[in-house]
């Protein structure tokens, strides 16, 4: 392992994040109060990342070259770590956010992932700067900040590549442009037009510019993360909630199809076989909720229930978690449909979390195949995905991370539950921060936060953040003995 | 720049990493999944799964807008016919790999015109020519050829008591159809320049000469007696390469021995050549090299298809009193650990043939070129393409650079060396000195208006 070149890359890294914190000084200027404790929580925050950095770039400057899909695992998972600890110092100086550093932890670790879980339960009284930054992590999380420090510094090879393949979600990790760097720059050039395109639609339907931007930031990156404590409800405007539910949908996608439609080809997106599941799953998933909360009578108006049908299934399975309802309180069976979408997530190479649209079709598709042999055992069978054959490797990698994600899942439902936490509240927990989706049900339900929850839980739910992020493999790899050693 | 490498085998790899390095966009086609996933984990290239000769699979790869498309696969005829066809998509410069050039020489300009490509390679040929002018040990440290042989460029060192030195150039004799490009001044430190009538000569100093082989060859025997010539010479392997020496030193004065070790291939070579010794026999056998005169042998060369056994020969000969070794390396990562292990010369085709395309592909230039004092400086052979700049005007008002010098023109076969009065002609093929920075104002003198403007 060559820990040199890790730490002078996590330096550089964190260098570069602490730098971007220089976003959110402009909103320090406003006439509100706490604009000087929050102006001064920024520039000590800023001041320590780059002496972190620095302190690890200069341990790492005499590292060689040698650099391998090992030394890549091992960077992301340390960078995100390091990065949501970074992150979170201008809330712990600034001194609004409530209880001790670890609290600050988890608002950056639910920011970064873009999972959207807060420890707030008052939005409104924390300064816009503050507000800003905490949006912004969401958007930075989104895309992938490696994904955008490799498009940025040029210096970066091969490495590049083992970086970017780590932090990709997704089955297909190989770029669409021949250099890594310039697969990366037309993944955040998309994501750019995307938010120019929604601040536009979000000012044109009344939202102030500081509203307009955090939404968008929060909206595009699936994070969730909203300036008003009642979330999108917030804004009372059906139009608003139309243009988010529209860039929810489109951020779902993956975004090498969006390269290839830039570049004239619009064929292999709407040919996608994830693409069409996807949408036919929303669909789907809209349907059901609409007719369940007109069946047990949550909603009196067919309209106002489809409105909200759409908004949370929306939300809920691209894993954003912004809420228009408290639909806590909705039905049962409404409630924990809601729950089985936060496990689906959004496409592979998307912005969205979870377990993805494709690696639910493999396995679906898998076991469906299986359920043929076992009738005919001589019957030959290849597993398609429209008629591209899946690679076995491929199959039993998506089976490896179901097993692991589901693994993750139980056994930290037991954690939360030994923590005295009650079943509805440990479950969706779990789910709400592997999937970086945010909000879950009962105690942590959308009308709610997760301030309450014990100090070992919240340690435990920013871990599970992490791991959901980073698609399991990576960050489970820093506890396997025989990955560092030599 | 978009480069496409067709073939992901050793060459290919090689080439890939030195230009990303560089920092080009490269695109590889291969056809083992294997291979694809082995280059897809170790390099920052695109890769594509399928047969470079299909043109859906070219397509895909974006060939219309490359720039350079390499055709490096183990196979002639894939890489003629890829090369073809990605000519025809819209790709701009062609440049394949072909195992034998000997096959294509006689009807070069043929296959050219109807294949379409702008350069064809073949390792074994590089190969033989970087190990036979090792063999002729020339005094020359650089031998290039230009224009198919008929221009040759020589860089000799200026010996004590010539009847040059202390002379100006204009003062010294020179022989008529040739001219000194470029002098690399040694004292008081090491420089290139480009002289002209009134540069001073002195020992110790280096000149790069341009001319026809045999005026340059007058030029060498000007130089005098102190040529060493390697003229014992033990050759283990009579492969593709080792035939290509012995058939190149043939027209020499060398006492050649070729060991083979194959019966049939040995009488095989026997047949195909006259002057070289053919013996039978195991080149690792030492009482075999004693019993050749290994101990009176100025030069052992090992060049049969094992790396092991290439290195074992010549640490061999070696112990045994050969004066100097030179072995082949087929993996391009072993040349800098040969050059630990004793060996005078490591000598790998691959790697020969990717730092000739790296050169073709640095500096845009069609024709060979030759690398002077670690890329400071470029000997270069372009083509004045019709309405080009420099042919509207003669030499002496187009505006050629200071840092570039024309050395030669050829015409129509005829080799002229350019006053400043002459006009270059539209199909003339110049061969020319130039300085890096220089290279882009000399392009744009020998390349066709821009009609896009």
């Amino acid at each position: 392992m060559n820990f040199r070149l890790i730490a002078k890359t996590l330096g550089q890294i964190l260098i570069f994040i602490s730098l971007s914190m220089a976003v959110a000084l402009p909103w320090c200027f406003k006439e509100e109060p706490g604009g000087r404790e929050c102006l001064n929580a920024f520039l000590t925050s800023m001041l320590v990342g780059v002496a972190l950095g620095g302190g690890l770039w200069i341990l790492g400057r005499r590292a060689s070259r040698q650099f391998f899909r090992r030394e890549g695992l091992a960077t992301v998972a340390f960078a995100w770590i390091l990065i949501a600890g970074v992150g979170a110092l201008p809330f712990y100086f600034s001194g609004f956010f409530p209880g001790n550093y670890l609290d600050c932890y988890f608002e950056a670790m639910s920011g970064f992932t873009t999972t959207g879980a807060t420890v707030l339960d008052k939005i409104e009284p924390i300064p816009k700067s503050l507000l800003f930054w905490r949006a912004f992590t969401q958007w930075l999380g989104g895309m992938g900040i490696i994904v955008l420090f490799i498009s940025i510094f040029p210096a970066l090879g091969i490495e590049a590549k083992h970086l970017y393949q780590v932090e990709v979600p997704g089955i297909e990790k190989k770029g669409i442009m021949p250099r890594i760097r310039d697969t990366a720059s037309i993944l955040w050039r998309i994501y750019l037009c995307f938010t120019a395109w929604e601040i536009f639609l979000l000012l044109l339907g009344g939202a102030s510019f500081f509203d307009a931007c955090a939404h968008t930031f929060t909206t595009l990156a699936t994070g969730g993360f909203s300036t008003y404590t009642a979330s999108i409800s917030g804004f009372n405007s059906l139009y608003i909630e139309l243009v988010i539910v529209l860039f929810m949908f489109l951020v779902g996608v993956n975004f090498s199809l969006y390269a290839r439609a830039f570049q004239g080809n619009i064929r292999p997106l709407v040919r996608n076989r994830e693409f069409l599941t996807y949408v036919s799953f929303l669909l789907g998933a809209v349907i059901f909720l609409w007719i369940s909360l007109l069946v047990f009578r949550d909603y009196s108006s067919p309209f106002s229930a489809l409105r909200n049908a759409l908004f949370q299934a929306v939300s809920i399975m691209t894993t954003t978690g912004y809420a228009t309802a408290d639909f806590d309180r909705w039905n049962d069976f409404a409630r924990f449909f809601l729950l089985g979408l936060m496990f689906i997530g959004g496409c592979t190479g998307s912005t969205g979390g979870s377990i993805k649209v494709m690696r639910i079709m493999i396995t679906i598709k898998t076991a469906g195949m299986e359920l043929k042999k076992f009738f005919f055992p001589k019957r030959v069978i290849s597993l398609k995905l429209g008629k591209e054959p899946v690679e076995k490797e491929v199959i039993s990698l998506v089976f490896g991370f179901i097993v692991l994600f589901i693994g993750a899942f139980i056994i930290s439902t037991f954690a939360l539950l030994a923590m005295g936490l009650d079943p509805i509240t440990s479950m969706s927990a779990t789910i709400a921060c592997l999937g970086n989706i945010g909000p879950g049900l009962a105690k942590v339900g959308p009308a709610t936060h997760y301030f309450h929850l014990p100090y070992p839980a919240k340690a435990l739910l920013s871990f599970l953040m992490v791991m959901g992020r980073l698609e399991v493999y990576p960050v489970l790899l820093l506890f396997l003995p025989g990955f560092w050693r030599k | 720049m978009k480069i496409l490498i067709i073939g992901g085998g050793e060459v290919g790899f090689h080439l890939a990493k030195i230009l990303t390095r560089a920092g080009h966009r490269i695109t590889i086609i291969d056809n083992s999944p294997e291979r694809i996933s082995e280059l897809e984990s170790r390099l920052d290239v695109y890769t594509l799964l399928g047969n470079g000769c299909e043109a859906g699979v070219l397509e895909q790869a974006g060939v219309f807008s490359a720039d350079v498309v390499l055709g490096v696969t183990s196979n002639d005829e894939v890489n003629l016919l890829a090369g073809y066809f990605a000519k025809e998509m819209g790709a701009k410069r062609i440049i394949v790999r072909v195992r034998d050039i000997s096959r294509y020489q006689y009807h070069r300009s043929f296959y050219q015109r109807v294949l379409r490509y702008d350069y064809m390679l073949s390792p074994r040929e590089l190969t033989a020519q970087v190990i036979i002018e090792a063999v002729l040990g020339h005094r020359a440290s650089v031998v290039e050829d230009f224009a198919e042989g008929k221009i040759q460029l020589r860089q000799f060192k200026i010996p004590a008591r010539l009847p040059w030195e202390g002379k100006t150039l204009s003062q010294a004799n020179l022989p008529k159809d040739c001219l000194i490009v470029a002098l690399i001044k040694n004292q008081p430190k090491r420089e290139i320049i480009i002289p002209d009538g009134s540069t001073l000569i002195k020992e110790g100093d280096e000149v790069l000469v341009l001319g026809s082989p045999s005026r340059v060859k007058e030029i060498e025997k000007t130089f005098g007696k102190s040529i060493e010539r390697a003229r014992k010479v033990i050759l283990v392997g009579g492969g593709g390469i080792g035939l290509t020496i012995a058939q190149k030193s043939e027209a020499t004065e060398i006492d050649l021995k070729l060991i083979e070790e194959n019966k049939d291939r040995a009488d095989e070579l026997a047949e195909i050549l006259d002057q070289t010794q053919i013996i039978n026999g195991n080149g690792t056998d030492p009482m075999l090299l004693e019993e050749l005169g290994i101990k009176s042998t100025d030069l052992f060369i090992s060049a049969c298809g094992k790396d092991e056994k290439n290195l074992l020969g010549c640490q061999l000969a070696k112990k045994l009193g050969a004066k100097k070794v030179i072995a082949l390396v087929e993996n391009p990562e072993y040349v800098e650990l040969y050059q630990s292990l004793a060996i005078d010369l490591a000598v790998c085709p691959r790697r020969l043939l990717a730092e000739k395309i790296i050169g073709f592909i640095n500096t845009g230039v069609v024709g060979s070129i030759a690398v002077i004092e670690e890329g400071k400086a470029e000997v270069i052979e372009m083509k004045a393409e019709p309405e080009s700049p420099i042919t509207r005007a003669p030499l002496s008002q187009v505006g050629f650079p200071r840092g570039a010098i024309i050395g030669v023109i050829v015409r129509d076969g005829q080799v002229i060396i350019p006053a400043g009065k002459d006009r270059v002609q539209p199909g003339d093929i110049c061969i020319i000195f130039s300085f890096l920075k220089s290279l882009p104002q000399v392009q744009k003198l020998f390349s066709p208006p821009d009609k896009s403007k």
